[in-house]
Order: structure tokens, then sequence, then C-alpha cells
């Protein structure tokens, strides 16, 4: 049996954050981190937009896990996997997928750092798709795409963020790129309207072929590659062939670990404002937290939450706050960021908001939202209205103001 | 503005965007050659929005 002051389960940027903020404030308290993959620290953000950045693949990792372990004083226990979690007693049982040899790891304070997954293509042939979700999963698109001549066709199913983002990527990389999306608008979820015209004029404009308003009904292998077949709304379904199809649907918090323990989980694992989940001393973040109905995979709330739960683990309870939390997107053909309001994140439709656009010209678009009381709760902005983000972050009432009000 | 050789570049750790001396960020009004200093300590990093304190000097 091993013991471990803090334990961390998860080494991704919710993880490693937590580490290195809690190594900030606490030099000798013995922290180890548990990771079912090589572990190590790389920036999550740049897996869409390495291309650009013509970053070499080997310097997508930052720091590998032995790199990371001696700046922050940590142990790393890779290719380890947590098979439970026993908060009574608090031990977790672990496998060492290597040796394979199990043992128990005892916690004083536990961290689920455990993030989450892509949802799976809910038509046929999803399993001939590739999906973005770790630097692995980064590593095997970019062997396939070697393997491709700089015209090949690739389809990108899934036209929200990461799709958005690795269609201009890909692009910029010499690929021809087909974007599906089931939606009317690029984006949805988290864009107003007014920046998904413009982003989806830009994209256009460098050559990406857009299929909004569009179902993917199934994905079967031919002799000239993989044929998607789709349906347009209102119009025939069509079908077209791709040398490679990636899936962009969004994401799953991982809680079978959490739940299986008992712990109280809604879609991620509940916790409250100070990240404590309902088993004593274990806390949850990231991609896998929720706090007061709200999931946020972004990497602002991971580094507030951080910074939140390394002052609470070293005594000093910090709740968390959500100030307003800007999403960059590395759309280099159309710079934007947005801001989504807490009740489109939460898709009530209690508060009525006005909206407020103001140039929206071909070049930029800034469209604000407001409660009826004037309260500023969210904007998006396309084009050269993004130098204005922080000016606009500052006016915008915070996710826990906002679900008060 | 400093020659270039003198010039540090500082590396956003959460996003890996590089914030290069001699180049500054215009874009924020923070002309070329602009020490990482006297980068105004609420300036944000354009990819991802951490500020100042999650970034790292690197050398390339």
């Amino acid at each position: 049996m091993t013991d471990h002051s803090l334990v961390i389960i998860g080494s991704g940027q919710a993880g490693a954050t937590v580490a290195r903020e809690f190594r900030k404030l606490d030099k000798t308290t013995s922290v180890c981190i548990i990771t079912a993959d090589k572990g190590g620290f790389y920036s999550k953000p740049m897996l869409s937009n390495a291309f650009q950045k013509k970053m070499p693949l080997d310097k997508l990792m930052m720091q590998d896990a032995t790199t990371f372990d001696e700046k922050n004083q940590t142990k790393t226990l890779n290719f380890h996997r947590v098979n439970s979690l026993d908060v009574d007693n608090k031990q977790l049982s672990v496998t060492d997928e290597a040796q394979q040899k199990t043992f128990s790891i005892t916690y004083n304070n536990l961290v689920l750092a455990l993030g989450a997954e892509s949802i799976a293509a809910p038509f046929a042939g999803g399993e001939l798709t590739y999906s973005i979700n770790s630097h692995d999963d980064y590593l095997s698109l970019r062997q396939e795409l070697a393997k491709l001549s700089a015209n090949s066709t690739i389809g990108i199913i899934g036209g929200g963020l990461i799709g958005c983002e690795l269609a201009n990527d890909l692009s910029l990389g010499g690929f021809n790129i087909d974007l599906f999306e089931q939606a009317e608008y690029l984006m949805q979820r988290i864009a107003h309207q007014n920046a998904s015209i413009h982003l989806e004029k830009a994209l256009s404009g460098i050559g990406i072929t857009i299929h909004t308003n569009t179902q993917v009904q199934s994905i079967s292998t031919n002799d000239s590659g993989l044929k998607v077949n789709f349906q347009p709304k209102d119009q025939v379904a069509s079908a077209k062939n791709y040398d490679l199809l990636i899936t962009a649907l969004g994401l799953k918090p991982k809680i079978q670990l959490a739940k299986n323990a008992g712990i109280k989980c809604n879609h991620g694992i509940e916790c409250d404002r100070y990240l404590a989940t309902s088993a004593p001393n274990v806390y949850a973040i990231g991609d896998c937290l929720e706090v007061q109905k709200l999931t946020l995979p972004y990497i602002l709330p991971i580094m507030e939450g951080a910074k939140a739960l390394a002052a609470t683990l070293t005594g000093n309870p910090t709740a968390l706050k959500y100030p307003s939390m800007p999403v960059a997107v590395k759309t280099p053909a159309c710079p934007m960021v947005v801001c989504p309001p807490v009740s489109h994140i939460l898709k009530s439709g209690s508060q009525t908001l006005t909206v407020e656009s103001a140039n929206n010209t071909p070049h930029e678009s800034h469209t604000l939202y407001r409660l009826e009381n004037g309260s500023q709760v969210g904007f998006s902005l396309t084009g050269s209205a993004t130098q204005k983000r922080a000016l606009e972050a500052k006016q915008t009432l915070g996710y826990f103001e906002q679900i008060k009000n | 503005m400093a020659p270039a050789e003198n010039s540090k570049k500082w590396q956003c750790i959460v996003c890996g965007f590089i914030y290069d001396e001699a180049e500054g960020w215009p874009e924020d009004g923070i002309p070329a050659g602009t020490a990482w200093d006297d980068v105004p300590a609420d300036w944000l990093c354009p990819d991802c929005g951490v500020g100042k304190d999650d970034f790292e000097m690197i050398a390339f």
C-alpha cells in the first residue's frame, strides 16, 4: 500500500494545473498523479491549431511525465488505471498496466480530474472516423494525414468549436475540407448567429465547403475511400466520398468512477462552490466537474477552478468564482471570441435576453446580450471586434451572478 | 528596440501562444521591442485568455 497526501486522478490540463498551483502554495506535501496514458503536459487547445502554428509534432508535448515531476515535485504514475474508489477508507485500487499489478493507494485529499470523452457518432460507421480528445488521438490523426496527398478531401462532422477550428487548421494544411453541421448555424450553442454567419463566410472564403442544416446518416467504405450519406434539410439526400473523416460532436464528462463510488453525479460530478463532491475530501475539476448545473469544458474555468482548489487544499478555503470567461475560437480566417450567456449554456428559457448588435459588417461583428434590467450577460465578437474582448469581459456579469438574477 | 538576440520569448503554458519581445503584440497596443516586464500586468493571452502568471520564458 502506498500513501500520498494529495492524489490527483488525471494528468490533463485540469489535473496538471491543480498540481502546479498546489505546488506554488505547498512545497512539501507529497502529490501523486495517476494517469492511464503516458502523462506529461501538453497544451490541449493547441491540438486544433498545430498546423497554422507550424508546430513540430515532437514539440506538442511541452513536458513529459519525468520533466513535469521534476519541475513540480510530483510523482506521476503513468499507464496506471484506477479500478475503483473507496471513499469510506479513502483508498483507490490501481492497476499498473505495464506490470499487470494491482495495488492500493490511500489519500488525504483526492482530486478527480477525469476529463470528458468524445460523444460517439449517432450514425452507422462512426468507428471509421477520428475524434481528437488527447495528444495520442492527435498523433494518430497526424499519422493518417501524413499518408494523404495535399489535395485529399477530409470531412469533418460537427461544426462546433473544435470542428470549426480543425476545419480552419487542416485547410491551412492544404487539404480540401467539408464541414457538416446539423444545426442552422456553426457554433450555434455558444455563438450568436451574427458571429456564425461571419465565420461561415470566412471559412467558405478559404475554400471550406460548409453543409449546415445537414444530418449525416451513415458512413461506409467503398473502393474510393469513405462514403458519407447525408440529408440536407428539405432537400434530397446526397452522398460524397472522403479520404479521411473526423467527428467533433462534443464532450461527455467522465463520471463512471465517481458514480460507482456512490458520489453524487448529474451530467458531471456534482460539486459545491469549493469543488467538493458529496464524498469527504474528494474534489473534482475540469471537464468532469459540474457546479450549479454548469459543465464548462474550456480553459478559463479550469484555471479558475485549479487556483481556488489549490488554495482550499492548502488550508485556505476558497469558493470558485466564475467571472465572465470568454472563449477564444482559433479560426484565423475569422478571429472570434465568444462569451455565451449562462441561460444558453443551461438551455433554460427562463431569462429573456435582448440582443444588441453593432458594426455588423463583412469584417467584424459585435453582439452583446443583456438581461431586461440592462446587465450585460454575454457577447460574440468576430474580426477586429475581438480586440474589445477584455473590455466586454469586464462589463459582463460572472456566471454565478447570472444564475442569481 | 533590443537587438534580436537579446530579446526573449515567453510561452503561455496553457495554450502554447508565444509572446516574442522583439515583435511585441501590436494588436493590443504593445509595441515591438517591449520587454516582458513592461507588458501591462492585466494583459491576457490572446489565444486562451489566461494572465501573465501563466507564461514561462522559453529558449528556442
